[in-house]
């Protein structure tokens, strides 16, 4: 069932993609990792920016969640700070998973947190709080990041 | 006695028995066990402290210290006192050892000289002293606590050994074995020595572990982790009041932290940062390990079964299983769930042998008051054993991405959720006996979710404390279905702002 479904998915997001997003598969023969490229949205201190994102969807897909995952360095409360560059999305989560939840949903999602954060639900604690409590040394760090790691 | 002083005071052990002697009283043969396999301990390699207790081979088969064939941390024999110029009376030994499975384990030597002479005092214990302390009141109580003191020599010592008894108690966690040893006393009889040298001589050991519990218990480690990371902070203040240390021993908490720190959330021990990384993973733990378990197999296929009709449909007379995406016919059989949404029979029970909840809307099939196994689902008026969890933040959950606001089905959430399409709660869809939890394949472009699926009938059936959420519930319901329709992504994230602004302000 994965492969028929994630076929079906990715043919359809193909057909209409996402505003501002690339999909891709990085192997022909794996459909079960996505590439995806986002462009950092309009109006967010990542604007300009192109960040590469990791999806892997599991063989059990969709009765397991995918994972989804920054490859390109973001300075971003709900994205950890390392090699893995995890993205916090709950909807992702063991118990909150569904799976009706479809990929296109999960990457607006995804989307959507880098236009409005997520503080309170943040994995980089030190972001959020910048985030909540000086936005302006936030917005300056995530345009710095941008600039240096997202760069087209 | 004067032509072999060199290995007069030679210890041999053997590996086999684990029995120590003096090489010039029985030479290189084990005198209990006869074994060869033995080796003569001097101050760069001492055998016995690959063990977790050179004096107490019972405890070996508890501890369960098997150096050869778990892994090992890279500090394992890491000495950070070592000496490269060593006092030949004073080799304060200390070895921390690592082991994935059976926890932490570290055994001090100190051997104390406090014959004729001065002799720097403070350094080993005084340091030491604070840290068991530490464990043994945080933990309030290992089993088997000893502390024995012997000082070995002709006289008794001046100050005598320094006893560490810590308080302790009951065992505040159950589930884990925490064993710290104090064993104060060296190796050696009196007797052994009668050739050593003028003076008192004592000899410490002290021995601590910290064991997980059994199986695979790795949060339970974590706790442990949490807690001697708090310790760590203890000790280092207290350290730092010693003005006089070697340097060497300020990297004491650094060096245990780096044994902790195995885990992702490693070096989490001093910033807040690190702690909320700890608390995130530890709480993305516990809520996997609070997944819905699944349906019983009888009840899952009790469930009915229906031939797809054209209730079932969307406005465009299509629709899809949620699951696998493929397109339902009308006549085709659907199984139907007490929450009214329908599946592929094989769909649907692929999810709920693992999940009992709706792969829709995420309530169960099982009925609550009921046998853990119940062999029939739920009625559709029954309150379900797994609703959606109401300890999620909305902010997760909302998943609607990609799908325009629809109203909750709720008064409370429409209160703080305009709904933008008043048809919804009117239509007579909404109390239709079918739900699909399939996609219904809308016209584009598509401006509202059709009320006929709804994902869920009003109310009465949900419990009352689950309706704060169920605004939050129903749009994540729908962030799956809606954002099939393709129509709907032209405005997807605004789509999801205006919602989350609009109703995501608790």
């Amino acid at each position: 069932m994965a492969q028929k479904r994630i076929a079906k998915e990715y043919s359809e997001l193909q057909k209409k993609p996402l505003e501002g997003m690339k999909i891709s598969l990085p192997s022909e023969a794996d459909m079960h990792q996505w590439q995806i490229l986002i462009d950092g949205p309009k109006g967010s201190p990542y604007e300009g920016g192109v960040f590469t994102l990791h999806l892997s969807l599991p063989t059990e897909y969709p009765f397991k969640p995918p994972t989804l995952s920054f490859k390109t360095k973001i300075y971003h409360p709900n994205v950890t700070n390392d090699d893995k560059g995890s993205m916090c999305l709950g909807m992702l989560r063991a118990d909150e998973w569904k799976p009706s939840s479809k990929i296109d949903a999960v990457l607006s999602f995804a989307k959507a947190l880098l236009l409005e954060p997520q503080a309170d639900d943040a994995v980089e604690g030190g972001i959020a709080r910048e985030y909540k409590e000086n936005k302006k040394e936030f917005v300056k760090n995530a345009k710095a990041w941008t600039k240096q790691y997202a760069k087209r | 006695m004067a032509d072999n002083g060199g290995t007069q005071r030679e210890l041999v052990f053997c590996h086999s028995c684990h029995n120590e002697w003096l090489r010039h009283q029985h030479g290189l043969q084990c005198p209990d066990c006869d074994s060869e396999f033995v080796e003569t301990i001097d101050e760069h390699s001492d055998p016995r402290h690959n063990r977790t207790d050179t004096s107490d081979d019972d405890e070996d088969d508890v501890m369960g210290n098997n150096d050869d064939q778990l892994p090992q941390n890279p500090l394992h024999r890491h000495n950070p006192w070592h000496n490269p110029a060593p006092d030949p009376d004073e080799p304060d030994i200390e070895h921390v050892e690592w082991n994935p499975s059976a926890g932490i384990h570290f055994a001090r030597t100190t051997i104390r000289h406090t014959g004729p002479g001065p002799r720097p005092q403070g350094r080993g214990d005084d340091l030491f002293a604070p840290f068991i302390q530490g464990f043994s009141t945080l933990f309030e109580g290992a089993a088997n606590a000893q502390v024995q003191g012997r000082p070995v020599g002709g006289t008794p010592a001046r100050d005598g050994p320094r006893m560490l008894r810590p308080p302790f108690a009951t065992h505040p966690f159950p589930e884990q074995h925490h064993h710290i040893h104090h064993h104060h006393g060296g190796p050696w009889g009196g007797d052994r020595w009668r050739d050593g040298p003028p003076g008192v001589r004592q000899v410490f050991t002290t021995t601590g572990q910290f064991q997980r519990g059994p199986g695979p218990n790795n949060q339970q480690g974590q706790n442990v982790s949490n807690v001697l990371a708090q310790l760590l902070h203890t000790m280092q203040a207290s350290m730092a009041e010693q003005r006089d240390q070697p340097a060497s021993m300020a990297h004491f908490p650094a060096i245990i932290a780096q044994m902790l720190g195995n885990g992702a959330h490693g070096d989490a021990v001093f910033s807040d940062e690190a702690l909320d990384r700890i608390i995130t993973q530890m709480m993305e733990q516990t809520n996997t390990n609070s997944a819905p378990g699944p349906a019983s197999a009888a009840a899952i296929a009790a469930l009915p079964k229906k031939p797809a009709d054209k209730n079932m449909m969307g406005q465009d007379g299509k629709a899809e299983c949620s699951v696998c995406m493929d397109a339902v016919e009308i006549g085709d059989e659907v199984t139907v769930l007490p929450c009214n949404h329908w599946f592929h029979g094989e769909c649907v029970g692929a999810w709920l042998k693992e999940h009992d909840t709706c792969p829709h809307c995420r309530q169960g099939i099982m009925p609550k008051d009921g046998p853990q196994d119940a062999n029939a689902p739920r009625a559709p008026g029954e309150t379900p054993r797994n609703i959606p969890n109401p300890f999620v933040r909305p902010s997760r959950t909302n998943t609607g991405a990609g799908t325009p606001p629809s109203p909750g089905p709720g008064p409370g959430s429409a209160d703080n959720n305009p709904p933008p399409m008043p048809g919804a709660f009117t239509q007579p869809g909404m109390q239709q006996p079918y739900v699909p939890g399939g996609y219904p394949r809308y016209p584009e472009p598509r401006n509202f979710v059709s009320p006929g699926h709804h994902p869920q009938p009003p109310s009465p059936q949900r419990p009352q404390n689950d309706r704060r959420r169920s605004s939050g519930r129903e749009r994540s319901s729908n962030g799956g279905e809606g954002s099939s329709g393709g129509g709907g992504h032209s405005g997807g994230v605004t789509g999801w702002f205006r919602n989350l602004r609009g109703g995501g302000s608790r």
